[in-house]
């Protein structure tokens, strides 16, 4: 049997650089901010280059919003400058001309060298890819993988976010730009008609002269009599037309108005006359030159003190800008439209009242809806039901606040599968602020929400890490901190032995080690309660653990090795296992060393096959047992007793510590901690601890018993 | 008993054992000295007679491999007998690679320390 510590020291110093390394990454992972995008993502690729001790490391980045992709590069001193593109162009000769198609890992010639290269796709539908080369033939080794996993789960995360907010200004711009042109248009003409009536009729009130009233006006009028016959027209009209009043008294005749619009004008004008009523048209009149504009003409009469109608005013406004405008309007909301219904996300609009009036052609074949079913709340069938009621209080509250706002739910898409949304609303106001339209735009997070949660998973096992490390940087300091007084009393009482075994025996000089034995030996206990005083203050922190999940974790963190090692593991993690009260660390210690002890073990075997089986189950009274066996050499029956005994070890190099501080981690969890040999090869340690008093039963029951086969450890059949 | 005491000096910052290896050593029978740190070896008059030389690796100030340098520089040639409370298994055959009788991990035994005596003064 052995007990670990050797090595320690090499190790954790490797694992802080690697730590370290890491959490560089993360302080330098890119947020995909306007403007600084791809100067972000060339710092992080310089510091790669540096730590990973890479010969370059290039990024290409495929945006759907229209914009061309990028690439970046960053190189070693030895590999000089080389401009992004040219890298490119060398990466696909090597590696294929499709880079979505890129093998994550090979060994291949780039511009002569060979190179190991990996790849990293930077999102499932082909949104960018990271290559990195070293001229190493073992790269990448597995922390350096974690390390550009990491990074490259950050680039993903900053694509992501960079390409929506992108999205969001396009839709912003045009909603913007399309409601101003509205606005400006519709505002001028109104004033420009209530300003020119006004001085008309202000004009009436007085009954002079018509010329003098026609000549008062700057825009193009004439002056009707009650029965509709051309009275008098002002300077504007002569100049436009080009003709005198009284070939202006024939208008309908002499191709004044366009031939096209004569009919419609001449009964709107006859109507008018009829009923008495104002009347309005839209015609082209014939410029002198020949060519014809859009006029607006607005008819009302004039009556005296008595009522009747004594003229007709008819003003005549140039709309022809206006017309070229709304033309151009509709023209641009049509490849408004075309943007809106061919943009890779959801677009919608909603009423004030919250219901959806529109969506474009993405969202309809997306959820696989016709825009009947989908319109006012129809769309809501296709929202996962658990996030439904969430989705309906967010929207509530964005309409009460009538600002914009946001809220990530998973959508249905036409073949069933959910996929996480973020939601936005942006609302169209009026002038007075009152919200007449909600514009939307739900675009799909789903490869955000993994990267996220990869990064994360990433960034607790590092934490995890750091911390169970301490448990071999413990081991060691007590070892030494130990072995001073121990070395003074081994020499002690050898001396003393001596003297007594002298002829004669040297009684006063064997009194005197004597003494100083019993001298070490109290300073070697009063470094141990010293260390134990470490220990207290960290107190134990109790809370409900589930073993099963604990030892999941523990194995996840010893697959090295046990790959390396070649070792056969078997997990047999009980289901709906009771959980256990106490510190989840400490008994992770505990885990993680009677593991390696398993492993140094059978370390000593060669011929034989390397089994470990790790097995969780409930004990007597209330107990949870977890045993780990291994098929090493085992040990007698002698021994057993000793086992835990602090330094004993059977190890050449071991100092015993690890399974003595085990032992009194698990009986301050109120456990036991003991081994017995196999009836075959090996031995089998088990610790049993009561059980948590809430009786709650472990909740992550899957795979609860199975072997690891996905990371090359793999099981005999 | 020997005719001429051999002079075994050792050299180690730490207390106990200063206090105590000196006793083991002269009931082995040899002469024995002991030093607190390197340079308090280097001058003292013992140098020069010193046989066999037990000497801590790590120690403040000079550590034990430096002042092994520090003696090939001043042409004494003394057998030493490493001893060291950092159990590192890589520790003793790097010793040995680089000229060291033998190298012990605190703590170790009386028969251990002999042996190494014994090969030290016999290879003197």
């Amino acid at each position: 049997m052995v007990v670990t510590t050797e090595n320690c020291g090499e190790e954790n110093g490797d694992l802080q650089r690697f730590t370290g390394d890491l959490k560089k990454i993360l302080a330098r992972a890119p947020t995909g901010g306007k403007g600084i995008f791809s100067q972000e993502l060339s710092d992080l690729l310089e510091m790669l280059v540096g730590m990973l001790d890479l010969e370059f490391a290039y990024v290409r980045i495929d945006d759907s919003i229209g914009t061309e992709a990028f690439e970046l590069v960053r190189t070693a001193p030895s590999w000089g400058a080389i401009r992004p593109h040219e890298l490119g162009c060398l990466l696909r000769e090597s590696l294929g001309q499709d880079w979505r198609r890129w093998l994550s890992r090979q060994r291949t010639m780039i511009a002569g060298r060979e190179t190991s290269i990996w790849c990293l796709q930077l999102g499932s539908e082909g949104g960018g890819t990271l290559a990195t080369g070293s001229s190493r033939i073992e790269f990448p080794k597995e922390r350096q993988q974690l390390c550009l996993s990491v990074a490259a789960n950050c680039m993903k995360v900053a694509r992501v976010s960079n390409e929506r907010r992108r999205a969001f200004e396009t839709i912003d711009q045009e909603v913007a730009r399309r409601t101003q042109g509205i606005i400006t248009l519709s505002e001028d003409q109104r004033r420009e008609i209530v300003e020119l009536r006004r001085v008309v009729e202000s004009l009436r009130v007085r009954e002079i002269d018509i010329q003098l009233i026609v000549d008062a006006i700057p825009a193009p009028l004439a002056i009707m009599t009650a029965e509709g016959e051309v009275e008098a027209v002002n300077r504007p009209v002569l100049e436009y037309f080009g003709n005198s009043v009284e070939e202006l008294k024939r208008w309908s005749t002499i191709d004044a108005v366009h031939p096209e619009d004569l009919q419609s004008t001449i009964s709107a004008w006859r109507r008018a006359v009829e009923s008495g009523e104002p009347y309005e048209v839209e015609s082209r009149h014939r410029r002198s030159d020949g060519v014809y504009r859009w006029f607006h003409v607005h008819g009302f009469p004039l009556r005296d003190t008595d009522g009747h109608i004594v003229r007709w005013c008819v003003l005549q406004i140039d709309i022809e800008d206006r017309k070229r405008a709304q033309n151009a309007l509709r023209s641009s909301e049509r490849n408004l439209d075309l943007i809106i219904n061919s943009l890779p996300a959801l677009v919608w609009s909603a009423r004030p009242d919250g219901s959806a009036e529109f969506f474009n052609q993405y969202y309809l074949n997306y959820v696989g809806l016709s825009l009947e079913a989908a319109q006012d709340w129809g769309w809501t069938t296709a929202v996962h039901r658990d996030d439904l009621s969430d989705l309906a209080g967010a929207w509530q509250e964005i309409m009460n606040s009538r600002e914009a706002g946001e809220k990530e739910a998973r959508l249905r898409r036409f073949d069933g599968t959910y996929r996480w949304f973020l939601f936005r609303a942006n609302p169209l106001r009026d002038e007075a602020g009152n919200v007449v339209r909600w514009f939307g735009l739900n675009t799909d997070i789903e490869d955000r929400k993994r990267a996220e949660e990869a990064l994360r998973n990433t960034q607790a096992k590092v934490a995890h890490m750091a911390r169970v490390m301490t448990m071999g940087e413990l081991t060691a300091s007590i070892a030494h901190e130990i072995s001073q007084p121990l070395s003074g009393i081994v020499t002690n009482a050898s001396t003393c032995l001596r003297m007594l075994g002298a002829d004669p025996p040297n009684a006063p000089g064997a009194r005197e080690t004597a003494r100083r034995t019993i001298r070490d030996a109290n300073r070697a206990s009063a470094i141990i309660a010293r260390l134990r005083a470490l220990f207290n203050r960290k107190a134990p922190v109790s809370r409900p653990v589930d073993l099963n999940e604990a030892t999941r974790e523990v194995v996840a963190l010893s697959l090295d090795r046990l790959r390396r090692d070649g070792v056969d593991l078997r997990t047999e993690l009980s289901k709906g296992l009771p959980l256990v009260l106490g510190d989840r660390v400490q008994l992770q210690q505990v885990i993680l060393n009677l593991v390696q002890n398993a492993l140094d073990a059978m370390n000593a075997i060669d011929h034989e096959p390397r089994e470990m089986i790790i097995r969780t189950e409930r004990g007597e009274s209330n107990q949870v047992r977890l045993s780990i066996q291994d098929s090493g050499p085992g040990f007698d029956a002698v021994e057993v007793d000793r086992l835990f005994d602090a330094f004993y070890t059977t190890k050449c190099e071991g100092m015993g510590i690890g399974l003595s501080v085990s032992r009194s981690i698990i009986e301050n969890h109120h456990g036991r901690l003991w081994a017995v040999p196999n009836d075959g090869r090996g031995v089998t340690f088990s610790f049993s601890i009561p059980q948590n008093p809430e009786d709650v039963t472990s909740e992550h029951d899957f795979e609860a018993r199975g072997s690891l086969t996905g990371n090359s450890v793999e099981r005999n059949p | 008993m020997m005719h001429t005491l051999s002079l075994v000096s050792v050299v180690d910052d730490d207390e106990s054992v200063r206090e105590s290896l000196p006793d083991l050593l002269r009931e082995f029978g040899y002469a024995a000295q002991a030093f607190s740190s390197a340079e308090e070896f280097l001058s003292s008059e013992y140098l020069g007679q010193t046989g066999c030389l037990i000497l801590d690796i790590a120690m403040p100030g000079m550590s034990g491999p430096e002042l092994q340098k520090e003696l090939a520089r001043l042409r004494h040639e003394i057998p030493i007998v490493f001893i060291t409370a950092h159990g590192d298994e890589s520790t003793r055959p790097r010793m040995l690679e680089q000229g060291a009788i033998d190298c012990l991990s605190k703590p170790f035994s009386d028969s251990a320390l002999l042996e190494a005596l014994k090969a030290a003064l016999g290879a003197y």
